[in-house]
């Protein structure tokens, strides 16, 4: 089945971030830093790919008193999906590479 | 604003946005909540929770639309992959109880009649006679058949369309001959040979007309105007249509026809009685497009009123040296021919552009005549004309005051114009979009299409616009219409001066060309300004859609 997701640079940087460790859960702030997006841009690619089943996440519970916190993490599905978009346009991907990191939304 | 201020107020824009976030979207709020702890400024945290708040209301917004997707995540808080919802039920009622509202308003004649004329008047911005012509061959026919003398004459008012009358020799042929017809039956009919005449003067059949014209209303000085304008007609083209100055007053045939004109017992350009037969004809049934009978009146003609000012001039002028040689009997005939003209008009004139001119013919005559009396030492005579030249001035001061309210008017019957106009666009536009949208549903129940979930909620969106706006445009169609409709009524059935200024005013609406408006609104910079706030909002408005519609339409990555 083709599923067609939204193709942004905003998308494709996040996208990029994921694959950078697969395997790994993500913190949204963390994202953010690292994506250089404000939270009103990247909730919606994150809410976005998680609809169309390209993300999984879960709840960590942090210390007492303080909000369990939302993780993420690609799916298998999404995973591929990212690794196709990268190949598609290796361009754009190294163009996206040159994003600094760890900007303060 | 402290750090800890903006901290909690950042927090409290994410947390009051929850309160009204669908289920869906509630743990993607209080995961931007939970996150809010970690940020490092408090700069950064206020815009941190401005930006949690926006896509949480963006999200309430959609899922108007998309409706909910409540189940649509596990225990653990992952979305399920999923299907694009239908749209939300009450959404779709709602849509549907707008256009059922918007076409019942088709129910009401005054409405059928508003949405017709606007679109003829849009149609005349191409065509200008257009709208003016439509279905008099078959009334001309019906005419005929009926042997209906106030149909026929009508009729053969409007077949020839005006301004064009002169090359149009199988029309004209027909005018005459249903003319000839209504007066046949009807010899109270005879005036409208007064309107054949005026509008093509130098045709052959003219002088024949006016013949039977004098015949009929002996004294009037129409009939003598008409000839000397057949006669200026006939000077013209033998001049390439290109009168010398000074051509007409050294015209023996035109100075004869306009000295008789100026000796009649009356004025009568057939005013009312024109105004009469639109009226007799609207009530009889037989003609209900309401443009064409308002036209019937305002487009018909009247004398020349130039020829009457070169004239009044030429005796004005040949009346100062007989005063300089003595012959001071000669000169005050001369100066009296004006004035009396101008007294017989006056009594006679129904339009205001003939009042005025008969104001200005008795003023120009009563001055040289107050003079000429003081220079013969008669000066009670001199005072009685002095307060008759004060009473011509305040009831020129009348009259201007009086076409300044009729101006201040006309031009909020054209600003209403305007937005009936609009909302008739409105409406056919909005009805465009809901089709548009229901011939994508109609392919997708078909399952001809396979597209993607925006697209769909596009369609959505396309179709809930189109069905708000057609009630909106329905509604201010309606009641914006209702004046006009009034207007209308009170054309068919008012008299004489009131009745002119109804179909005026309505034909302001009607027909866009009629009015000058850059005459009406010149120096109005409110009115300019608020055209710009109109247009401004406009744009804004296009752009928030394109925001919010075109933007989801970008090309989308294939997974």
């Amino acid at each position: 089945m083709t599923i067609r997701l939204r193709r942004s640079p905003q998308t494709s940087r996040v996208l990029e971030q994921f694959l950078e460790a697969p395997l790994e859960w993500r913190y949204g702030y963390d994202l953010s830093r690292e994506t250089g997006l404000k939270s009103g841009t990247l909730y919606p690619i994150l809410i976005r790919l998680s609809r169309r089943g390209f993300l999984e996440t879960s709840w960590k519970a942090t210390e007492p008193g303080t909000p369990p916190r939302h993780l993420y993490r690609l799916t298998a599905r999404g995973l591929e999906m990212a690794k196709a978009q990268r190949q598609i346009n290796p361009a754009r991907r190294q163009a996206l590479g040159a994003v600094p990191a760890g900007g303060e939304p | 604003m402290d750090r800890n201020r903006r901290r909690w107020l950042a927090h409290w824009l994410i947390h009051f946005s929850l309160r009204f976030s669908p289920v869906e979207a509630r743990d993607w709020g209080r995961a931007m909540l939970a996150e809010l702890e970690f940020v490092k400024t408090s700069w950064a945290a206020l815009a941190w929770g401005a930006g949690g708040a926006t896509v949480l209301w963006r999200q309430a917004f959609f899922s108007l639309f998309r409706g909910s997707r409540g189940a649509a995540h596990g225990p653990s808080g992952a979305f399920i992959p999923a299907k694009e919802m239908p749209m939300r039920k009450s959404v779709f009622i709602a849509a549907a109880a707008c256009v059922i509202a918007s076409l019942a308003f088709f129910l009401a004649p005054s409405f059928n009649q508003a949405l017709r004329l606007s679109l003829q008047s849009w149609g005349a911005i191409f065509r200008p006679n257009a709208p003016f012509q439509s279905g008099l061959s078959g009334l001309a026919a019906r005419a005929e058949k009926q042997h209906d003398a106030n149909l026929l004459a009508f009729t053969a008012l409007r077949i020839a369309p005006y301004g064009s009358f002169r090359n149009t020799s199988p029309l004209r042929a027909k005018s005459l001959r249903l003319a000839d017809e209504a007066v046949r039956l009807d010899p109270r009919l005879t005036w409208i040979y007064a309107d054949i005449v005026a509008r093509n003067p130098d045709a052959p059949e003219s002088k024949d007309l006016i013949k039977r014209l004098r015949q009929w209303d002996p004294g009037n000085a129409l009939p003598d105007l008409l000839l000397a304008e057949c006669q200026e007609a006939l000077l013209a083209r033998q001049h390439s249509y290109r009168l010398p100055p000074g051509a007409l007053v050294q015209d023996s045939k035109w100075l004869a026809a306009m000295g008789a004109a100026f000796s009649a017992k009356k004025y009568d350009s057939y005013f009312n009685q024109r105004l009469a037969l639109a009226q007799d004809v609207a009530r009889s049934g037989e003609v209900s497009d309401p443009l064409l009978l308002a036209w019937a009146v305002l487009s018909s003609p009247i004398p020349d009123l130039e020829n009457i000012n070169d004239y009044s001039l030429y005796l004005i002028e040949s009346g100062q040296p007989l005063e300089a040689e003595g012959k001071l009997k000669a000169a005050s005939q001369q100066y009296w021919q004006v004035a009396r003209f101008g007294q017989i008009m006056r009594l006679g004139a129904e339009s205001e552009i003939e009042r005025w001119t008969a104001l200005a013919l008795q003023k120009k005559g009563y001055e040289p005549l107050r003079s000429l009396e003081s220079r013969k030492g008669n000066t009670s005579e001199a005072s009685l004309l002095g307060y008759q030249l004060q009473s011509l001035a305040r009831e020129s001061q009348d009259f201007a005051t009086h076409d300044s309210e009729r101006v201040n008017w006309l031009r909020t019957a054209v600003w209403i114009a305007d937005y009936i106009q609009l909302s008739a666009l409105g409406l056919l536009l909005s009805a465009l979009v809901l089709v548009i949208s229901g011939v994508y549903w109609l392919a997708q129940l078909g399952r001809r299409l396979d597209t993607t979930g925006r697209l769909k909620l596009l369609f959505i969106w396309l179709g809930v616009i189109g069905a708000a706006g057609m009630l909106l445009s329905s509604v201010e169609l309606y009641f914006t219409y209702r004046p006009y409709a009034a207007m209308l009524n009170q054309f068919v059935k008012l008299k004489g001066a009131a009745a002119y200024f109804s179909a005026n005013a309505f034909l302001a609406f009607a027909y866009p060309g009629m009015v000058d408006r850059n005459a009406l609104f010149s120096g109005l910079w409110k009115v300019y300004f608020w055209y710009g706030v109109i247009s401004l909002c406009a744009i804004a408005l296009v752009a928030i859609l394109a925001r919010h519609v075109i933007k989801p339409l970008r090309p989308k990555l294939a997974g």
